[in-house]
């Protein structure tokens, strides 16, 4: 088990190597260059030539490669070509926000999900059913966008109510951190949970189906142990996979969840950094972003192998 | 504007745009129309309390090595200048110079109200300003940091010395005469800066340590600004509040709602929302202010690298796009009617350096297919429009499409990515473009860097044009001034290189319980000293 996740570490490195190289070409192919962007502003600098040089960006594309690089090996992940600051500690300042907001999306995605999606499959084709099956086909069609604004607009309007707009850390006040994170995190969590909800109920419905819980059922098991206990430690394994892909997706932030209840995470900080080509910025923010999902499905692979014993990592 | 029901105030709404297209063709905006600016104050004053006020995104704060408008709601709070401007922007009036007087054409000298001080915080301590810091703050804003923005070019190049012959007078003695040196003395980026903050933090983009009403305790860019009242402050019984936040809030519907929600006392709005906020509270009070961002229609930029390229070489095309280009269609379907119309480059609010009304190119779609068939263009022409998107512009650039093909020129839209957008205009490489362009308080910044000689955020080769642009700069009398000024603005309109279609008015919500908040010629003079709370909150 230990080898077979020091092995997995290991195949990080090609893959953040990769990962780097194809955003550090690509944002550099993009039309619009930091250069020209940068000398539209009012006397930033005289000539283009010294610009390019004090960013760097006179070298040879492989050179500024392999100088990034070294950097990144060193802990160095730059400084912004705007604000000066340096990434890591922008990265660093924002993280934990949208881990926290993932999270608690992903909580209450779960809370909402896994129970219903459990009830329709083991009430099949009952009227309860075919209400949470029609939720969910909502939960996915009804952008999350929209729906944070129909909240905020109609709160706003019908009682002069806004969640609060300043941002706590939850280590300062947990209260005061919660009481502005948990409403986008509902919202955030009922547009996930209505795909766990469909891949929970369809997947528990083909456990029901399997011979051991036949067994199960003739031994005279009560209902709950032969849900729980047989069906849905083996109907989880899917689930489980949905959930990381979310999980991740949601690690790189959700710019219009952030612009509207004005949390400070990553997503609008990585649109800005990409609308004004600001690119060690984007660099920073993909190597932790890659780090991040290649490290969630190594997570998700363990689970597996507590879920299904058959499971043999090696 | 007090509305009787919702109906009722959907109609007057729509009847103060229609006089706010009137007020703006009479060369004023809407609330400059009474001629004094709005100042509401009730009862007496009380003190204490915070004020919260919406902020946009900031780079940095930094007032000598910024160019982002946002980073004056910090700036004001925090610093003073020499001299600043009235809230009508039409007077210079003593902030930190008690007197002032130009000796001869070239010599200005400044005498400081003693006894200012700084900031009680470390490294400065509360110790007195002096000379000495003025003379160190303008030669920190006059160096050039490369790979910096910066506001070097007010005085880099112009100054011949700068004297301090005591703690409290300094004199600057300009190279040869400098007409805008005085604007730019009392522009709010000039502010005076202390030695020991820039050594402690390198620069300043994260400190905010001055002589102003407020000081700062936290700054988190993209979060908030929080200031408390500083207690030595010079201007003596201000400021009155405890407290000044500043609440980042970049989503639009969001502002509104935190607006509504009461968690912000000043708020920028967008014009949609107006009439419901106000028709929610009638107490609500909502401040209409003109941009100095202007929106221009440009034509082809020119230069000796780069000519002219038929069919824009024919001023006769240039002054037939002019002519088939209706303002008011832009300022009622894109602005919903806040907009305010233009004479030319500079702001028709910006008196008395605007052109007045009279001169205001006519809309006259027979003049314009008149002018396309002597200049050769009877059938008209294919071009191409670049505009950066999203936003406002890509709407104007729909209207100009629209009015163009009256006269059958047949525009094609081409809406980029704001990086891809930007690096097209500043390699001059366009046929045609919807721009947002920027003027200021000196009325030479809303021509110089668009077609003076060495202009850099439009180039037009008209050489004329750039003799007279450097010469208006050394003409001291300002009645003179002011023709010259008007000059170089009539023979652009003549020579047509851009069409000025609109100034956007923007809303400033105030809350009730904001008291005495003068509201400002332009969103850049955010000043927060004279404001108190009466009644916060219900």
């Amino acid at each position: 088990m230990s080898r077979y996740v020091f092995r997995r570490l290991m195949l990080l490195l090609p893959t953040l190597a990769l990962v780097t190289l194809l955003v550090f070409s690509i944002i550099r192919l993009l039309p619009g260059d930091i250069v020209t962007l940068m000398m539209s502003e009012q006397g930033y600098a005289s000539d283009k030539a010294k610009l390019e040089q004090m960013l760097g960006l006179d070298q040879p594309f492989h050179r500024q490669y392999i100088t990034y690089v070294a950097k990144v090996l060193r802990g160095d992940l730059g400084v912004s070509f705007w604000t000066k600051e340096p990434v890591l500690d922008e990265i660093l300042r924002r993280l934990p926000v949208s881990v926290e907001l993932a999270v608690l999306a992903m909580f209450f995605g779960l809370l909402i999900a896994v129970p219903t999606g459990i009830f329709s499959a083991v009430r099949q084709d009952t009227w309860l059913d075919y209400l949470f099956r029609t939720g969910a086909i909502g939960g996915l069609s009804v952008p999350g966008f929209w729906m944070a604004t129909v909240v905020i607009v109609a709160a706003s309007i019908w009682w002069q109510w806004v969640p609060p707009m300043r941002y706590t850390p939850f280590a300062r006040d947990p209260v005061k951190n919660l009481s502005q994170l948990v409403l986008p995190a509902v919202i955030l969590g009922l547009a996930l949970s209505a795909s766990v909800m469909r891949m929970t109920r369809s997947m528990v419905l083909e456990v029901l189906r399997e011979d051991y819980v036949r067994t199960a059922w003739a031994k005279g098991l009560p209902e709950s142990l032969v849900i729980f206990r047989h069906v849905l430690k083996n109907a989880m394994i899917p689930v489980v996979t949905v959930m990381g892909l979310q999980l991740s997706a949601l690690l790189g932030g959700t710019v219009i969840m952030e612009s509207i209840f004005v949390i400070p995470g990553m997503g609008k900080f990585l649109l800005d950094a990409i609308t004004w080509r600001d690119y060690p910025v984007i660099q920073g923010i993909n190597l932790f972003l890659a780090t991040g999902v290649i490290v969630l499905n190594l997570v998700i692979d363990v689970v597996y192998g507590f879920l299904d014993p058959r499971i043999r990592f090696g | 504007m007090k509305p009787v029901n919702p109906g009722t105030s959907r109609v007057l709404a729509h009847m103060s745009r229609r006089s706010f297209l009137r007020a703006g063709a009479l060369g004023v905006t809407g609330l400059a129309a009474g001629g004094t600016r709005v100042a509401w104050a009730q009862g007496e004053a009380k003190r204490g309390g915070t004020l919260v006020v919406r902020s946009g995104p900031l780079r940095g704060i930094d007032p000598h090595l910024e160019t982002w408008a946002a980073a004056l709601q910090v700036i004001h709070q925090t610093y003073n200048a020499l001299l600043k401007f009235n809230h009508d922007g039409t007077k210079i009036i003593p902030d930190l110079a008690e007197s002032w007087e130009q000796k001869d054409d070239l010599t200005y000298s400044f005498r400081l109200r003693p006894g200012v001080k700084f900031h009680n915080v470390p490294p400065v301590n509360g110790r007195e300003l002096t000379s000495e810091d003025v003379k160190y703050s303008i030669e920190r804003q006059m160096t050039d940091q490369p790979g910096k923005f910066q506001h070097a070019y007010f005085f880099l190049g112009k100054l011949a010395s700068i004297q301090t012959p005591d703690k409290y007078t300094i004199v600057f003695k300009t190279k040869e005469p400098y007409a805008p040196f005085l604007n730019y003395i009392a522009s709010p980026w000039t502010v005076i800066v202390a030695r020991e903050v820039v050594e402690k933090h390198g620069d300043l983009q994260r400190h905010a340590i001055g002589t102003g009403p407020f000081i700062m305790q936290e700054y988190r860019r993209e979060q908030e600004a929080v200031f408390v009242k500083n207690p030595n402050y010079f201007k003596k019984g201000l400021p009155y509040l405890d407290e000044v936040r500043l609440q980042y809030v970049i989503d639009p519907v969001a502002a509104t709602a935190a607006f509504r929600g009461q968690q912000t006392d000043i708020s920028l709005l967008e014009f949609a929302d107006v009439p419901s906020i106000k028709a929610s509270n009638a107490k609500i009070k909502v401040a209409e202010i003109t941009t100095m961002f202007p929106i221009v229609l440009r034509t082809r930029p020119y230069d000796e690298q780069r000519p002219l390229k038929p069919p824009f070489t024919e001023k006769k095309v240039r002054q037939a796009i002019q002519a088939a280009i209706k303002q008011e269609e832009f300022i009622e379907i894109v602005r919903s009617g806040w907009g305010a119309t233009m004479t030319g480059p500079i702001p028709t609010y910006r008196k008395p350096w605007a052109l007045p009304t009279a001169a205001r190119p006519e809309f006259d779609l027979k003049k314009a297919k008149r002018l396309l068939s002597e200049a050769g263009y009877a059938n008209g022409f294919e071009t191409e429009l670049i505009v950066g998107s999203p936003g406002d512009n890509v709407k104007s650039a729909q209207v100009v499409k629209d009015q163009l093909a009256k006269v059958g020129i047949q525009v094609n839209l081409k809406p980029m990515e704001m990086a891809q957008y930007y690096n097209k205009s500043y390699s001059y490489d366009y046929s045609m473009s919807v721009h947002t362009a920027l003027t200021g308080e000196e009325p030479e910044e809303a021509i110089r860097p668009y077609y003076g000689a060495n202009a850099t955020y439009y180039r037009w080769g008209n050489r004329e044009i750039h003799r007279l642009i450097d010469e208006q700069a050394k003409i001291l009398d300002l009645k003179k001034r002011v023709e010259m000024v008007h000059l170089i603005q009539r023979m652009l309109l003549d020579d047509a290189p851009n069409v000025f279609l609109y100034t956007p008015i923007t809303h400033y919500g105030v809350q009730p319980w904001v008291k005495n908040y003068t509201v400002p010629i332009n969103a850049y003079d955010q000043r927060y000293e004279e404001i108190w709370l009466d009644g916060k909150k219900a």
